[in-house]
């Protein structure tokens, strides 16, 4: 019975450990796990425990650039002079190759925003068309189609007016096929105010008298995303030719008719544009990235494939003779693949990013440096005086005693301001003096010695004093020995109290090169904005070392406390 | 004489022993002290370069009040009745709990206790007239009255804190049953609007108040678990422990991460039990609590250990003793553990509002090296210095504001001393 009760004491006494365990451990718990993350996966809602940067492939969400006018030139292939112009010239001028298609990498899937491409392992790109096959492209391009198709479809009429005026502008590529059917698919879908735009062709059409009456046919048309697609198109062109029939208005016949020659050219024009494209990709695009370069390895790609590199968040991939006008309708997966090494590599990735993005190389010598310098001599020091206090004699020494215990209770933080015109006038400002002698004895841990030193009897110094031994040699070789938990305690709290200094390492000194860890770390945040990831990770490589000590030290450090019997 | 130069040369070597840690303590601890106190007698930002004296201007400067929208006696008026309503019905309560079996006082303590809590029922409607000078003299009287009292109370001599608690519980009712009108606490928060150090005293004391007895009482439970559990009392240890180990710097920065209104964990887990996110870090009245938060997660470890180190040195014996006499648990921690913790107690209850009282670091990562998302929320007494003193460039405007903070850590811990020196029990 006892017993049982016994139980249920121990089973809430362990409910109530977990409880604030999890409440000590967790928010560190989460800091590490959010520093392995991607960018992308610290911005979602509901947050998630694992990361992408662990798998060995991920899906990258991409778009195929329909435009010309926002690619840049591959810079390899370009003479000193152009490329120099065309970094002059921002982005406006377009010296890619018509041959090359631009893939706009948006990173890692379910990623809003502008994402960042790792920048390593192999990508596997496919070009999928409309269907889910891999795309065709042209091998026969016969110019005398594309005069019959152009021919027919300038002759279609009536027209629409914005369809006549695209149709007018078209004319004058009549002489070069890829640049009319570039333009031709910027003015219907792509361009900035396409005509086949879902809500105002719709509406458009909508606006026509007595088409009111299709308003639930028609309306369905405007959900959705991007421009009408073919088939929508063609559903659209027979509601269209149903209303035809129906009105027996003329002037609202002319006004139907109008937008169904709009259509009809357009499904004209696409036929033609599919037709040409016979023959189909026999193996998806498998390109690997070279260290340290923009250029990118073609692993495995069909014959026509023949250069690819990357900038900012676009891949370039150049074809033999083959335009990107051809792959303007399709759709593009690209998949990344890592070996083992790069997997570890993205893992670390935000680690690396942080460390280079600061001079934390820096700060982490002058805090090693400043910690354990700060603990040598508080160690000698501490030692000193607390053996003083306890196994000498001479006048007053209670008194200093209590008069450095009392100093326990001045916050340093009331002696700052003297404490900088101090350091200022001993010209020690910006230097390590400055970080280091001030903290070079510490009050409780010259207690918690004098506590030690004190359980060490009397005897044993005066059998040593007796057997020829100096006070001094007596200190270090048989008192330091026996109260070495306490010894590593005080150091450990030194060392913890000198590694985490904030407000003093921000006031003594200001430049990069003298600062410390915590005061670095405040620097970056500051400077790198609210990249969390990267944060995180700094936040954990600036722990690492004093964890470390800690973990090492841990059985001395809690023996040490209990032995002082801080009373 | 040999023997006298011995003497005195032994006197030397401890001398010596001391020199090393004497000397940076004088040059970077006594001397500053000193110093500083100096400083805040001089204005120095003149355009001359040198300090001027300006005697105590400095302070009164600190604590000036401006121009104030209602006189300070009204408002002390409410809040004396307020007060001495909460102080004469603390002083019943604990009469009648004294008088329970006592021969000497239960004739008296009635005779006192019935007007007064006949007297209280009509409070709300008495306090109508808060402004009225008859009104005042009689709760004046009987303030008087059951202070004479106080002095054959052991009960409430032995109990000092709950006393205060109650008066402070009383004062609040008594706040809001009665006709709320204006109060010291209004007063104090009108000056501290238009006067950034008292805000920053304020601040520093609300966070004091959160942060102190949580810290305290989540350190003790942890000092206990970490005893009491029989199985991996070293994984627990080393949990509790971590915090303290990371830098506050690094800390603040994970908590600011914590703390996200959109992505932060905490707002997602409030998610489960179907709260509404909360805007931890761009609430002015969020911005202390938030801190405090943060303040007694990187600390109770440590407090903890120390706890722990204390309950480790009570001797076995006593928890036998009581096992025997048949005490539960509860009985063993009221009259064994507590009673005999209490050195280590007031030693965490003062280290914990020193350092509580230098908040400052949190404050300066979390809001992104600014008092508070705004209207000087964040603004500690810390930071006010550091502001005057690194911002400002006031070196004497900065010392007094030191010697104000060292002055409230200083009376703070003597109030500390006082109240506990005969209950602390030095005899472990």
């Amino acid at each position: 019975m006892k017993k049982q009760k016994k139980k249920i004491i121990y089973f809430f006494y362990y409910v109530a450990a977990v409880i604030l365990a999890i409440f000590a451990i967790g928010p560190l718990v989460w800091m590490v796990d959010t520093s392995f993350k991607t960018n992308s996966e610290v911005l979602s809602y509901p947050p998630s425990w694992g990361t992408i940067n662990a798998m060995p492939s991920r899906n990258l969400t991409a778009d195929i650039v329909k435009t010309r006018a926002g690619q840049s030139s591959n810079p390899s292939a370009l003479s000193l002079e152009a490329l120099l112009g065309s970094l002059s010239t921002a982005q406006t001028t377009t010296l890619a190759s018509p041959d090359t298609i631009a893939i706009h990498v948006l990173g890692a899937s379910g990623y809003r925003g502008t994402g960042t491409m790792p920048r390593r392992g192999t990508l596997t790109i496919s070009l999928i068309n409309n269907e889910g096959d891999l795309a065709s492209y042209p091998t026969k391009f016969s110019t005398s189609d594309f005069n019959k198709v152009v021919s027919e479809i300038s002759s279609i009429s009536p027209l629409s007016n914005d369809v006549k005026q695209s149709i007018s502008n078209l004319s004058q590529y009549t002489s070069d096929p890829q640049e009319y059917i570039l333009n031709f698919y910027d003015a219907f879908l792509y361009g900035s105010n396409p005509i086949f735009s879902r809500i105002n062709f719709i509406s458009n059409l909508l606006n026509v008298d007595g088409m009111s009456s299709f308003q639930d046919q028609l309306a369905i048309f405007k959900k959705g995303i991007g421009p009408l697609k073919g088939i929508e198109l063609k559903e659209i062109s027979k509601i269209l030719e149903n209303a035809l029939n129906l009105t027996t208005n003329p002037s609202v016949k002319a006004e139907i008719s109008k937008y169904l020659n709009d259509i009809t050219l357009y499904l004209d024009f696409d036929q033609f544009y599919k037709a040409q494209k016979q023959t189909k990709f026999d193996q998806p695009i498998e390109l690997a990235f070279i260290p340290k370069s923009n250029q990118l390895k073609i692993v495995k790609a069909p014959s026509i494939v023949e250069s690819a590199y990357t900038s900012g968040d676009q891949i370039y991939i150049t074809f033999n003779n083959t335009s990107f006008v051809w792959f303007l309708n399709d759709n593009v997966s690209v998949r990344a693949n890592y070996n083992f090494w790069e997997v570890l590599a993205n893992f670390f990735d935000n680690y690396v990013s942080a460390w280079n993005s600061a001079p934390f190389g820096i700060y982490y010598f002058n805090s090693i440096f400043v910690a354990v310098a700060t603990t040598v001599l508080n160690i000698i020091f501490d030692v000193m005086m607390a053996f003083a206090f306890s196994k000498l004699t001479f006048p007053g020494r209670d008194k200093i005693f209590m008069a450095i215990l009392a100093t326990m209770m001045i916050p340093y933080t009331v002696l700052l301001v003297a404490n900088y015109l101090i350091i200022h006038s001993l010209g020690w400002i910006n230097t390590y003096y400055a970080l280091i002698i001030p903290w070079s004895a510490t009050a409780f841990v010259i207690f918690l010695m004098r506590q030690s030193f004190n359980s060490i009897p009397n005897d044993l110094y005066d059998a040593a004093k007796i057997d020829g031994a100096s006070s001094w040699r007596f200190l270090w070789t048989i008192a330091v020995p026996l109260s070495m938990p306490v010894i590593i305690t005080g150091a450990l709290l030194t060392f913890l109290g000198s590694w985490n200094s904030f407000l003093w390492v921000l006031i003594m000194t200001d430049t990069t090169n003298m600062r410390t860890l915590p005061v670095g770390l405040q620097n970056f945040i500051i400077n790198s904005g609210a990249i969390f990831n990267q944060l995180m990770a700094a936040a954990t490589f600036t722990m690492i070392p004093v964890v470390i000590a800690f973990l090492f030290f841990q059985k001395y450090f809690v023996s040490g406390f209990f032995r002082s019997g801080i009373k | 004489m040999v023997n006298e130069l011995n003497k005195k040369s032994k006197y030397i070597i401890g001398y010596l022993y001391l020199i090393p840690a004497l000397v940076i303590f004088i040059l970077f601890t006594y001397w500053p002290a000193i110093y500083s106190f100096y400083l805040s007698f001089f204005n120095t930002t003149t355009s001359t370069g040198h300090a001027i004296f300006v005697g105590l201007s400095n302070y009164a400067y600190l604590f000036r009040t401006g121009q104030l929208p209602y006189a300070f006696y009204t408002a002390f008026e409410y809040s004396l009745v307020r007060f001495i309503f909460a102080f004469v019905i603390s002083i019943a309560i604990f009469a009648w709990v004294e008088s329970r079996g006592k021969g000497l006082l239960k004739n008296v303590i009635p005779l006192l206790v019935i007007p007064i809590l006949a007297l209280s029922l009509v409070y709300p409607a008495l306090s109508f007239w808060g402004g009225n000078i008859y009104m005042i003299l009689l709760w004046i009287a009987f303030g008087v009255l059951s202070f004479y009292f106080v002095k054959e109370m052991t009960f409430l001599k032995s109990h000092t804190t709950l006393f205060l608690l109650s008066i402070l519980g009383f004062y609040i009712v008594a706040y809001y049953i009665g006709n709320r009108n204006i109060d010291l606490y209004d007063l104090v928060f009108t000056i501290a609007q238009n006067n950034s150090f008292i805000m920053s005293i304020w601040n520093t004391v609300y966070f004091v108040i959160i942060d102190v007895p949580l810290t305290i009482g989540i350190s003790l439970a942890a000092g206990l678990l970490m005893k009491n559990l029989p199985f991996f009392k070293s994984f627990f240890r080393t949990a509790f422990f971590a915090p303290y180990v990371a830098s506050i710097v690094a800390v603040s920065l994970l908590w600011l991460w914590l703390f996200n209104y959109h992505y932060g964990i905490f707002n997602f887990m409030l998610s489960w039990f179907g709260i509404p996110p909360i805007n931890w870090l761009n609430s002015a009245s969020l911005t202390m609590p938030t801190v405090a938060i943060l303040s007694i997660w990187e600390y109770f470890g440590y407090y903890g250990l120390i706890f722990l180190s204390g309950l480790q040195n009570i001797d076995q014996e006593y928890y036998e003793a009581a096992e025997i006499e048949g005490a539960n648990s509860f009985q063993r921690f009221m009259y064994i553990t507590w009673p005999l913790l209490s050195p280590i107690t007031f030693f965490v209850m003062v280290v914990s509002l020193i350092n509580a009282f230098q908040v400052f670091t949190q404050v300066y990562v979390l809001y992104n090296q600014m008092p508070g998302p705004y209207a000087n929320s964040g603004l500690t007494m810390v930071f006010y210095i550091y502001n005057t003193f690194y911002n400002e460039q006031q070196m004497g405007l900065a010392s007094a504001a030191a010697y104000v903070l060292l002055g409230i850590i200083m009376v703070l811990t003597l109030i500390q001393f006082r109240t506990t020196e005969k209950r602390v029990e030095y005899n472990i």
